[in-house]
C-alpha cells in the first residue's frame, strides 16, 4: 500500500534523532484523533494498518528496557523534584520497584546517549531514590495501586514459584481483576531474590516491601510447599482454579562433569548461596576456588570471603570483557580481594586421602565468536596446571527441575517448550514465565516474562468465557 | 555511531545556550569496604537525586528550541531579545493549548484559571 500524489517522504536520520518523539505528537493522523478513524481518506487507511507501536522510536534507555520503563518520563519528574508522581511512572510497568533499584542490570544506563558525553545517568540509583520514597509512604502507593486495581472478574489462577517472574504475573494479573494464588517452595517468597541473591547486594526489607505491596493487594501466598514429587500438578488446580502459571525458575546447579566432584570438598553453589542467605553460617577456611563468570559466581565468591575464608578465586574460561557477570559487581569483588583468573577451565579435581586439595586446571585461548557472539575459548594443549584450594565451588550455571511435566513439553535445553498462546505444550490452561522458559536470565527479564504470561493467561481467560 | 554525531551535536548546543547544569559530570560516592552481609551506601538524598536528574538529556526544563512559539495561532508567545527566553503574553492568548499539547519537554502545562 503506497500513498498516491505524494511528492516528498520523510525519512528519519537515525544518528541524528534524538527521539524527542516530537514528530509523533505533531502528525496530523495523531493530532487531529477523528482522521485515525477516516478510513476513506490515504492518510486514515494508512494510519489504521501501521503498527505504529512497531515504527515509533522510543528513547534509548526506554528502548533498552526488557520492561519498558518510561525512564526519561521519570527521571524528569525526579528533576523537578516530584516523587510521588515519578514513582506512579514507575508502578505503571514494574510491578517489583525495590528489588529493580538495587539488582538490575541497568540496559538503560548502558543505552543512555549522555554516556557518550561523560557518563550516563545513574538511573537505578535514582530508581533507588524513588523506592525508599515509597518504603516510608507505602500508604500513599497503595491507595493509588487500589484506585488503579480493576474490578473483580471472578476467576481464579495459581501460580507456581514467588520468584520475580511469578510475583511479576500475580500482580499484573491481580491489578486485572484476578484471584491470584501463588505457591512457593521456600519458606518467604522472593524465590532466587531471597535464595541466591545476598543480602550485602539486595537487603531483605526492600523484597519484604514489594512483596507486601503485592500480599496488599490481594495475592495469597502459600510458602513451604514443593510441586512435583510431594504434590503432583493436578492437585495444584484441584480449588477451582481456571489457569495455572508455572514459575519454578532453574533451581539445579549444573555439574562440572570431572572426575572428583562427589568428594565432600566441592559445595553446590545454590546450596551455598541458600544456606548463607537464610542466615545460616558456613564455615570455611583456606582457598575458597568457585569456578564460572556469572553473577551467581561473583556472588558466591563474595559470600565464601564473608564466611571466613583466607583467600577467594575465581576462575572463568573467557576473558574479562566476556564476562557475564556485571561490571559493578566483579569491581566490588575485586576491591573487597577477590582474585579472578582467566582463560582457564578445570580438568579434575585433585583429591587426596579424600580431601580437596586443588583444581586441575588448563589454559584457554579465544577462538572465533560462537552463536551467543562471544569468543570461543580453545584449550591449549600442554598448559595443564594445578591451582592449589580446600573448596571447589562450581559456579556454571543453572537449569529447571521439571521432570514432572510430559516428555514433550520439556525442550532439548532442559527448559519448558512452549506451544500456541503461550500454553504449556500438552497441558490446558497450564503457562508458563521467567528462568523455566528462557533458562538462567536477569531480574527484569524474568519480571518481562512474567508480565508477557500474565497477558496470555488474560487472552485465554477471556477467551474461554 | 549515534554517540559521536551526539557528542559533536550535543556539545555545542550545550556551549551555545551556557547551560551549565548538563556539563555536570556523574556524582561520586565513597566506596565503603566493610565486608559484612549489610549494604552499606545509602540511597541518594534529595539533592543529589535532582543533581542527578538534571544530567538526563531530555529533560523538563524549556531549551527555547521555539515550536510553541511558531505554532501559536495568536502569536502570543514572543522570544525575549535579551534573555532568549520564550515569553507568554497572556493578554493575547485564547487558551487554545496547542504549545502545551506540542511541547517536545513538555515545560508549558494549561492551568485551570481562577
Amino acid at each position: 500500500m503506497a500513498v498516491e500524489g505524494r511528492t516528498h517522504k520523510p525519512v528519519i536520520d537515525r544518528d541524528l534523532c534524538q527521539s524527542c518523539s516530537l514528530c509523533i505528537r505533531v502528525c496530523p493522523a495523531e493530532f487531529l484523533p477523528e482522521l485515525s478513524f477516516d478510513q476513506d481518506t490515504t492518510r486514515g487507511y494508512v494510519y489504521t494498518n501501521t503498527d505504529l507501536m512497531r515504527i515509533e522510536i522510543l528513547p534509548p534507555c526506554e528502548d533498552a528496557c526488557p520492561i519498558g520503563q518510561q525512564v526519561w518520563e521519570y527521571v524528569q519528574l525526579l528533576a523537578a523534584g516530584k516523587v510521588k508522581e515519578a514513582l506512579l511512572v514507575i508502578r505503571q510497568d514494574n510491578p517489583l520497584p525495590g528489588v529493580c533499584s538495587y539488582v538490575c542490570h541497568h540496559p538503560c544506563e548502558q543505552a543512555c546517549i549522555r554516556g557518550s558525553w561523560d557518563d550516563p545517568v545513574s538511573i537505578r540509583e535514582l530508581k533507588r531514590y524513588a523506592v525508599h520514597y515509597e518504603i516510608n509512604h507505602s500508604e500513599e502507593i497503595l491507595k493509588v495501586l487500589k484506585e488503579r486495581k480493576k474490578s473483580s472478574r471472578g476467576k481464579k489462577v495459581v501460580i507456581v514459584g514467588a520468584g520475580p517472574a511469578g510475583l511479576a504475573c500475580g500482580f499484573e494479573l491481580v491489578m486485572q481483576g484476578y484471584k491470584v494464588r501463588i505457591i512457593d517452595a521456600l519458606a518467604q517468597p522472593g524465590g532466587m531474590l531471597v535464595g541466591a541473591i545476598p543480602p550485602f547486594r539486595l537487603p531483605r526489607y526492600v523484597i519484604d516491601h514489594d512483596v507486601g505491596i503485592i500480599r496488599s493487594l490481594g495475592v495469597e501466598f502459600i510458602t513451604s510447599v514443593r510441586i512435583g514429587k510431594e504434590i503432583p500438578l493436578q492437585e495444584v488446580r484441584r480449588d477451582g482454579f481456571d489457569a495455572v502459571v508455572l514459575a519454578m525458575g532453574t533451581w539445579k546447579d549444573i555439574t562440572l562433569d570431572v572426575a572428583g566432584e562427589d568428594t565432600s570438598g566441592c559445595l553446590k553453589c545454590l546450596d551455598f548461596l541458600n544456606t548463607v542467605n537464610t542466615g545460616h553460617t558456613i564455615n570455611l577456611s583456606g582457598t575458597v576456588l568457585v569456578v564460572g563468570g556469572g553473577n551467581a559466581a561473583i556472588d558466591t565468591a563474595r559470600s565464601a570471603l564473608r564466611m571466613g575464608s583466607k583467600q577467594v578465586i575465581v576462575l572463568y574460561r573467557r576473558s574479562r570483557q566476556e564476562m557475564p557477570a556485571s561490571k559493578e559487581e566483579v569491581e566490588a569483588a575485586l576491591h573487597e580481594g577477590v582474585q579472578i583468573r582467566y582463560l582457564v577451565v578445570p580438568k579434575r579435581v585433585v583429591v587426596r586421602e579424600g580431601e580437596v586439595k586443588g583444581l586441575e586446571l588448563i589454559r584457554m585461548e579465544l577462538g572465533e565468536p560462537d552463536e551467543t557472539g562471544r569468543k570461543r575459548p580453545i584449550p591449549i594443549r600442554g598448559s595443564e596446571f594445578i591451582e592449589a584450594g580446600d573448596i571447589v565451588i562450581p559456579a556454571i550455571g543453572q537449569r529447571s527441575e521439571i521432570s514432572f511435566l510430559k516428555a514433550e513439553s520439556i525442550s532439548e535445553r532442559g527448559t519448558i517448550n512452549l506451544g500456541k498462546d503461550g500454553q504449556v505444550k500438552e497441558y490446558e490452561g497450564v503457562f508458563a514465565a521467567g528462568d523455566v522458559v528462557t533458562g538462567p536470565s536477569t531480574v527484569v527479564e524474568a519480571i518481562a516474562s512474567g508480565k508477557a504470561t500474565a497477558r496470555n493467561v488474560m487472552r485465554y481467560l477471556e477467551e474461554s468465557g | 555511531m549515534l554517540c559521536g554525531i551526539l557528542r559533536k551535536v550535543g556539545k555545542k548546543r550545550m556551549l551555545n545556550r551556557g547551560c551549565e547544569r548538563e556539563t555536570k559530570s556523574r556524582l561520586t560516592r565513597k566506596v565503603d569496604v566493610r565486608i559484612d552481609f549489610e549494604r552499606h551506601d545509602p540511597p541518594l538524598t534529595s539533592q543529589e537525586a535532582k543533581y542527578e536528574a538534571c544530567r538526563c538529556l531530555v529533560n523538563v526544563s524549556c531549551e527555547a528550541c521555539d515550536v510553541c512559539r511558531l505554532l501559536c495561532p495568536d502569536l502570543a508567545i514572543t522570544r525575549d531579545r535579551v534573555t532568549g527566553e520564550i515569553v507568554i503574553d497572556l493578554d493575547y492568548c485564547k487558551g487554545c493549548g496547542i504549545c502545551a499539547f506540542i511541547c517536545p519537554k513538555r515545560a508549558i502545562t494549561m492551568v485551570l484559571e481562577k
